[in-house]
């Protein structure tokens, strides 16, 4: 396992396991709303509690992955959760399983500590790829959990978490035991050197981490967003179209509109590793086709990709929109189709770049950019659900938050030299003479 | 000097991939067909009003 596809396939199986450990929750919150007879209220704060500790602690993951490397920061995360996961299925009290799903929830911050690790690995040619692979096979975790634990278990939530845990365990040692934090020596020394307050604020504050941020918040920020917002979409904003198709009653029309949303988020973990691909497709032919941002730059092709994607994902937004004004639920599931790829190109084209721009603090970055953007999750349900309409806010976000955001984008990734030097202060103020 | 080295450094890339690179594609075109199959399966239902999850419906 020392070599670099070994050390990949850890790294997935790895996140694939924290991703099913991640959404084991709402896999069964059917059955543990029936035990301790949830309120809508609480089924809802159950539901949103999941991304509660994605922010700061993915931020803090990534810092610990360039401090103390890849393994041992999986380790603990996996062996952690995964004794908490274990606990919860012997718990009685609801106030005690809540707080202890919150924490195996928790699980979900490993996705920068796997990127990290990819990155300590592979070269810069083959980055997309590999980083698309392993984000984007991880992620199939949730799917896989909402689709086949309930299936297994059936309302048996306090075997699956046992299982479930256990497993955790037994994972964590594997990655610990074959883990290797880097290809060489010294790549693990410059990442753990640079794992200080002083990087941590240079990376912050830098333009192109920000842009970067901002697009994985229109991106992946935004697919978890939708996998929480869209089953009541349609089963609210399509109720007679999905009626006039023969699904009748509120579980059948439940189970209609979650199968359309599913679409998105298959759809979003699948073709993510495509995305990467596609990067790299980019990268090969040296196309940039966009104006005033870089052209020269090394990995220039990769910048003009995820522009090409946040201004389609943009696209996607309002043609949901026009699709639901106009009560086209054929449409609407269509366009939601390649809306999920569009994402996929948007999370997968952003980490087949972070870790080439920030290639000495590739945990600190992949912290930041991969952290703060999860509060896309809370923010986007909100404005949709608050907006008159029940179809406007797609279009509302796309307008009012999107197209600022790729204008920074484009301002922000102008520079022909090393772009990361820009920002809140220089490179100079913040590291001295660092590298 | 090293600025300038990055700045005109090859944009178009010309490396040899290894052989793990074309099994990591082909992995990547079975996770597509397997999203293309479920997007599949929800246009059916969108479409017809039938199917459902196995069971269930």
């Amino acid at each position: 396992m020392n070599n670099k596809v070994g050390q990949l396939l850890i790294a997935t199986l790895g996140f694939f396991w924290c991703f099913l450990l991640w959404f084991s929750t709402a896999a069964f919150s059917p059955s543990i709303a029936l035990k301790f007879n949830l309120t809508t209220e609480q089924l809802g704060i159950l539901a949103s509690s999941a991304i509660w500790m994605a922010p700061i602690g993915r931020i803090v993951a990534g810092w610990a992955s360039d401090r103390f490397g890849a393994p041992k920061t999986f380790a603990v995360i996996l062996i952690g959760t995964g004794l908490v996961s274990i606990h919860s299925a012997f718990v009685e009290s609801y106030s005690i399983l809540f707080i202890e799903r919150v924490i195996v929830a928790a699980a979900g911050v490993s996705f920068v500590v796997g990127i990290q690790h990819v990155a300590q690995w592979f070269e810069e040619y083959e980055m997309g790829t590999a980083e698309g692979l392993y984000a984007g096979t991880g992620n199939v975790g949730a799917g896989v959990g909402a689709l086949m634990l309930p299936r297994i278990y059936g309302t048996n939530y306090s075997d699956a978490f046992l299982h479930l845990g256990i497993i955790a365990l037994i994972i964590g040692g594997f990655y610990l035991w074959k883990g290797i934090p880097a290809k060489t020596l010294q790549r693990a020394a410059v990442a753990r050197r640079s794992a200080t307050f002083k990087d941590t604020v240079f990376v912050w504050t830098r333009w192109t981490a920000i842009a970067l941020m901002l697009a994985y918040a229109m991106s992946f920020g935004l697919e978890i967003a939708m996998n929480a917002w869209l089953p009541g979409y349609y089963a609210e904003g399509f109720k007679e179209a999905i009626s006039k198709l023969g699904f009748a009653g509120a579980e059948q029309i439940q189970i209609a509109a979650g199968t359309f949303a599913a679409v998105q988020s298959f759809n979003a973990s699948l073709f993510r590793p495509f995305a990467g691909y596609m990067s790299d497709l980019w990268q090969r032919k040296g196309w940039t086709p966009f104006p005033y941002i870089a052209k020269n730059l090394s990995y220039a092709p990769r910048i003009h990709w995820l522009m090409m994607a946040l201004l389609l994902i943009t696209v996607m937004m309002v043609l949901l929109t026009l699709a639901g004004l106009f009560g086209l639920l054929h449409l609407s599931v269509v366009v939601l189709a390649v809306f999920g790829i569009c994402v996929s190109f948007g999370t997968g084209g952003t980490f087949a770049i972070v870790p080439l721009i920030f290639k000495n603090r590739p945990g600190i970055a992949t912290g930041f950019i991969g952290g703060v953007s999860t509060v896309g999750g809370i923010v986007y349900p909100l404005i949709f659900g608050f907006s008159k309409n029940i179809h406007m806010g797609y279009a509302y976000v796309a307008l009012f938050i999107f197209v600022p955001i790729i204008l920074f984008y484009i301002w922000s990734m102008r520079y022909e030299i090393h772009p990361e030097e820009h920002g809140l202060g220089s490179k100079e103020y913040w590291l001295g003479g660092k590298a | 000097m090293s600025k300038n080295n990055e700045s005109k450094e090859t944009k178009k890339d010309t490396h040899e991939h290894e052989s793990w690179y074309k099994w990591g594609v082909l992995v990547l075109y079975l996770e597509m067909a397997t999203a293309i199959l479920v997007t599949l399966y929800s246009f059916y239902m969108a479409f017809t009003g039938s199917g459902g999850f196995p069971g269930k419906h």
